[in-house]
C-alpha cells in the first residue's frame, strides 16, 4: 500500500517533468485565426406554432329540380373520387406553426450530414460531404433540409437538400460572409439570413429554389435573431442593433422600419453586443407574448422575462427564485402552448433544465440529467419530448427527455451541431 | 482584471480579453495536450483547435466560473479527435520524445521519468486523457467522468487499470526509495 500511495502521490510531479514546459510560441498564429473567426451566435431552431383559422361558410339552401340535382351529384362524386386519387399521391404537410408529428433528427458529424430516427435509432447518411457541413435544419413542412458549407473562416455557402437526400443545391449565388443568424421562415421555402455584404449588415431572404438574388428586408442593422410571429408570420421579431441601439424590434415580414419594443439596459462598447441581455427571444404559441433574457446589472444576474407582443406589460416570468446570485433564461415554449422550458442555475447548484407552466406559475420542475457547460435543446414537434444536445461546442451526444417522466434516454449517435427535428403531418 | 472578468468580456467579443485568456492558458494546454497525444505537432494542432473553438463558442458558455473545466474539456475532445483521425491513416505514427533529455537528479524518487514516458505511450489515448485530467490538471474523478462523457464507475475502472500499467512499467525499486516518516508515525 505504501508503494501505491507513494506512486500516485509522485505521479503529478512526474507527469509535469515528462510534459516539460508547454510551448506558447504559436499563440500569435492562433490569435490571427480567432481574429478572423466570428463568434458563434446563439441561434437555434425556431419553434413553430399552430394557426387555428377555421372559416365556416354557410350556403343558402334553395329548391332545385331533382334530375339536374342527381346529375350534379354524380358529377360531384366523380370529381371527389379523382381528387382523392390525386391527393393520395401527395405528401401531407403539417401546419407552419404549432404542434406536428415527430419526424427525423438531422445532424452533422465529421462534416457529413445525417438523419436519425429517434424511435428506431437507425441513422442514414443524407449528404456525404466529407467536408465541413454544419447547422442542418428542416423546413417547417419537413420537406427540405438547409445547411451551411464552410468555405473559410466566416465564409459559408447555403445549401438545401430534399428530405430524401436528393437534389442537393447551393442556393446562395455568392459566398455569404459572417452569418449571424439563418433559419427557415415557417410556412415557406425561404430562409432568412443575417450577414454582411461589403462590411454592411443585411437581413436577406434566400429562396430554396436558388437561382434568384436574395430579397433584402433590412440594411445596416446587425441582427442576431429574426423570428416569425405566429400564427400568420406577418411580423418578424428581431434582436438587433438599429441606429446604434441594441434592442428587441419588430418589422413587417416584407421589410420596413423597425419598431423598438425593448432597449438593452447593458452599458457596452460600440463594438460589443449585449450578451445574454435580450438573448433567446421567443414568441408564445399564440403570438401574444415574447419571452426573453434580461441581464440585471445591479444583481449581476440573468433573469427570464416576458412581455406582451406589443412591448407592454414587461415582467419577470417567474419570481420563485432569488433576485440575485441566480441564473435563468433561454425560455422555450412548447409547441402546444402548455409549457415553458428554461435554464435555472443556482449560485451553488449545478445547471438545471426546469419546466414551468406557460403562465409562469409554480416553482418549476427539474427534468432530465445534470448538465454542465453549454447545452441546447429543442421541443419535439408533438411537445412530448425535449431533444438535448449536451455540448454544442464539441461533439456532444444527443438524447431525449420525456417531459412527463423527466427520464433521459441517450440517442445512439453523436452530433456536433444545433438540435433540430423534422415536422411531419400529425 | 481577474479571469471571470476576462471571460465575460471575451464572451461579448472583446478579442483583447481573449488574448489575455489564451496567453495565460496556452502553455498549460500545450503541456497537457502533449501528454495525451504524445506528439509535438499534434499537440499544437489540438491546442489551436481548442482555442479557436473556445473563441467561437465562448458566447454560449453559461457559467463563466466553469471556464477552466470547459476549456480543458474542449482540449481533451480535440486531442482525442485528432488521435482518432490520425489512427485512420494507413501510416504508422512515430512517437517522438516529448522533451529534451532530462538532466535533473531524480534519485530517491519512486517513478522513473523515462519509463513513465514510455508507459504513457502504451496506454489507450482515452485512458491517458483520464490520467492527465486527474493527476496533471487535478480534476476530481467525478468531474473527469463528466468531462470525458463516461459513467463514474467506468472512469474509476480506467484510471485504476491505467495506474496499474504505469506502475508496473515505471516504478523503480521501492527499496531504493523508502517511504518517509509522516507526522511522527512510521509508515
Amino acid at each position: 500500500m505504501i508503494t501505491i500511495d507513494r506512486f500516485e502521490r509522485e505521479l503529478p510531479a512526474a507527469l509535469s517533468d515528462v510534459a516539460g514546459t508547454g510551448r506558447s510560441d504559436y499563440l500569435n498564429d492562433i490569435l490571427g485565426r480567432t481574429a478572423r473567426t466570428r463568434q458563434r451566435p446563439a441561434w437555434a431552431s425556431l419553434e413553430r406554432w399552430l394557426p387555428v383559422n377555421i372559416a365556416i361558410l354557410r350556403v343558402p339552401v334553395t329548391r332545385v329540380p331533382w334530375r339536374p340535382f342527381v346529375a350534379a351529384v354524380l358529377v360531384l362524386l366523380l370529381v371527389v373520387a379523382l381528387l382523392a386519387v390525386y391527393l393520395g399521391g401527395q405528401r401531407r404537410v403539417p401546419p407552419p406553426f404549432g404542434p406536428a408529428g415527430n419526424g427525423l433528427i438531422p445532424y452533422t458529424v465529421d462534416g457529413n450530414l445525417y438523419v436519425g430516427d429517434p424511435i428506431t435509432g437507425s441513422t442514414r447518411l443524407l449528404v456525404d460531404g466529407s467536408d465541413d457541413y454544419a447547422g442542418p435544419s428542416f423546413s417547417s413542412d419537413g420537406a427540405m433540409v438547409a445547411f451551411l458549407h464552410s468555405i473559410a473562416d466566416g465564409v459559408d455557402d447555403i445549401l438545401v437538400v430534399d428530405a430524401d437526400g436528393r437534389n442537393v443545391r447551393k442556393i446562395s449565388a455568392e459566398p455569404v460572409h459572417f452569418i449571424d443568424y439563418a433559419q427557415w421562415i415557417p410556412g415557406t421555402h425561404s430562409i432568412i439570413v443575417s450577414h454582411r455584404v461589403a462590411d454592411r449588415y443585411r437581413l436577406d431572404v434566400f429562396e430554396a429554389t436558388g437561382g434568384t438574388a436574395p430579397r433584402m428586408l433590412l440594411q445596416d442593422a446587425k441582427v442576431l435573431w429574426a423570428i416569425s410571429r405566429p400564427p400568420t408570420g406577418r411580423e418578424i421579431l428581431l434582436d438587433a442593433k438599429v441606429d446604434g441601439l441594441w434592442g428587441l424590434y419588430t418589422i413587417p415580414s416584407d421589410g420596413g422600419v423597425p419598431r423598438l419594443l425593448q432597449a438593452t439596459s447593458v452599458d457596452i462598447g460600440p463594438d460589443d453586443d449585449p450578451g445574454q441581455d435580450l438573448n433567446f427571444p421567443a414568441y408564445s404559441p399564440d403570438g401574444s407574448r415574447i419571452y426573453y433574457n434580461r441581464y440585471v446589472a445591479q444583481a449581476q444576474t440573468i433573469q427570464a422575462w416576458v412581455m406582451d407582443a406589443d412591448g407592454a406589460n414587461k415582467h419577470r416570468f417567474n419570481t420563485s427564485g432569488p433576485a440575485s446570485g441566480w441564473w435563468e433564461g433561454e425560455m422555450a415554449p412548447s409547441p402546444d402552448g402548455k409549457w415553458v422550458l428554461m435554464w435555472r442555475v443556482g449560485s451553488s447548484s449545478g445547471n438545471a433544465i426546469t419546466l414551468f407552466p406557460a403562465d409562469g406559475s409554480g416553482d418549476g420542475v427539474v427534468i432530465g440529467p445534470h448538465v454542465t457547460d453549454t447545452a441546447h435543446w429543442l421541443w419535439s414537434p408533438d411537445s412530448t419530448k425535449v431533444l438535448l444536445n449536451f455540448n454544442q461546442a464539441t461533439e456532444g451526444d444527443q438524447g431525449l427527455i420525456d417531459v412527463t417522466t423527466g427520464r433521459f434516454t441517450a440517442l445512439p449517435w453523436r452530433a456536433d451541431t444545433e438540435p433540430d427535428w423534422q415536422r411531419v403531418a400529425p | 482584471m481577474d479571469q471571470r472578468g476576462l471571460v465575460e468580456r471575451a464572451q461579448r467579443g472583446d478579442h483583447d480579453a481573449f488574448t489575455a485568456l489564451a496567453g495565460a492558458t496556452i502553455a498549460r494546454l500545450d503541456a497537457a495536450a502533449r501528454l495525451i497525444v504524445r506528439d509535438h505537432d499534434l499537440a499544437r494542432d489540438a491546442v489551436q483547435d481548442t482555442l479557436v473553438r473556445c473563441w467561437r463558442d465562448l458566447p454560449t458558455l453559461r457559467d463563466v466560473v466553469a471556464f477552466d473545466g470547459w476549456l480543458h474539456k474542449l482540449l481533451v475532445n480535440a486531442c482525442l479527435d485528432l488521435v482518432r483521425r490520425r489512427r485512420r491513416r494507413p501510416v504508422e505514427v512515430e512517437l517522438t520524445p516529448l522533451h529534451d533529455p532530462v538532466t535533473a537528479d531524480f534519485s530517491g524518487q519512486v517513478i522513473d521519468r523515462d519509463q513513465l514516458e514510455r508507459a504513457l505511450g502504451s496506454l489507450d489515448p482515452d485512458w491517458r486523457a483520464i490520467v492527465v485530467l486527474h493527476y496533471f490538471l487535478e480534476y476530481p474523478l467525478p468531474e473527469v467522468a463528466r468531462m470525458v462523457g463516461v459513467p463514474l464507475g467506468t472512469a474509476k475502472s480506467r484510471l485504476h487499470r491505467a495506474i496499474a500499467v504505469l506502475r508496473s512499467t515505471a516504478s523503480m525499486d521501492v527499496e531504493a526509495a523508502p517511504e518517509p516518516v509522516v507526522a511522527g508515525r512510521f509508515a
